[in-house]
């Protein structure tokens, strides 16, 4: 059984490409959505650390989303992702791409190698086909329009 | 019961269904200048969900593949269409050329319409968009005296 195995988000920011992606990693814990939702401890501070993406817990402990494997300032950005329930030989991957169009930047983000997690994964909660892969690309969706948001929230001039 | 509409959003939007609608969403943006705020593809690189901004307003485009709800292209129907889209432009002469430049079929060509002193003053065209879904661009000229006093 081949199983859909990537989901794709793609937003677009009025920024330039260098200032997208250092938003991006340096403020992904001021727009990451918050939440059980979406934080992976619930209530965690998420950042890029250390050639890693790490959440540090209410609890003081640590939770390791995955390394970093690619790290292009202004143009591609790839890390390793884990979720709390992934075994530790389960490792997906996420990949954003910055590229410049129209006076700012197109962020595509995808998120592969889902075809790995077995069937009956909790993660799946019960989906086998697309509709798995599209649940996750709508939770991205809301976290790209978060990103979004912040940024176009940071261009406004700041208040006479 | 709130009547709140979300940030970003106005309160009617409308969703557009192409055949091909990663390929709308990209002829959109480059004919009639929508900007893609969102969107999802799924693993088939279908269209889970998407939302394109053309200023304040917005619509959204899906694939006919998805959804149970009798969705069509035009282009499947003969070009039958239940609605058409009108956008008021800041420049129809810029908008009509970048249209055209990128292949829309121009179905009424630019035109000035004065509906008389007391009304107003509206410039635009109707163009039928890659899989035949009408628009009409307008921009307003001018508006009556009566009406802004």
């Amino acid at each position: 059984m081949n199983l859909p195995d990537r989901a794709r988000v793609t937003t677009f920011v009025a920024v330039e490409p260098t200032e997208a992606f250092a938003i991006f990693t340096e403020e992904i814990d001021q727009w990451w959505k918050r939440g059980r939702r979406f934080r992976f401890g619930g209530q965690g501070t998420l950042r890029f650390e250390g050639g890693r993406l790490v959440e540090t817990l209410a609890s003081g402990g640590e939770f390791e989303v995955g390394r970093v494997l690619v790290w292009e300032p202004g143009a591609r950005l790839v890390f390793e992702w884990r979720g709390t329930n992934f075994a530790v030989d389960e490792i997906t991957e996420v990949e954003v791409r910055f590229e410049g169009m129209n006076d700012g930047t197109q962020v595509m983000l995808e998120h592969r190698g889902f075809s790995k997690l077995r069937p009956d994964h909790p993660a799946r909660h019960g989906l086998l086909d697309q509709a798995f892969t599209d649940m996750m690309g709508r939770w991205w969706g809301e976290l790209a329009m978060a990103y979004r948001n912040h940024v176009a929230n940071k261009a406004q001039p700041p208040l006479a | 019961m709130s009547s709140e509409v979300p940030a970003g959003w106005p309160r009617i939007s409308s969703a557009l269904f192409y055949d091909d609608a990663p390929a709308a969403i990209d002829w959109l943006g480059r004919a009639f200048g929508f900007v893609t705020r969102l969107k999802v593809e799924g693993d088939d690189g279908s269209i889970v969900h998407s939302e394109l901004e053309y200023e304040e307003g917005l619509i959204m485009v899906g694939s006919t593949a998805r959804g149970t709800d009798g969705r069509k292209s035009p282009r499947s129907i003969d070009g039958a269409n239940t609605q058409s889209l009108f956008i008021y432009v800041a420049d129809i002469e810029a908008h009509y050329a970048r249209a055209k430049a990128a292949g829309a079929k121009i179905v009424a060509e630019l035109e000035t319409k004065n509906y008389g002193d007391e009304h107003w003053v509206d410039r635009g065209y109707a163009a039928v968009d890659c899989e035949g879904h009408h628009w009409w661009f307008a921009q307003r000229m001018s508006t009556s005296k009566k009406q802004t006093a």
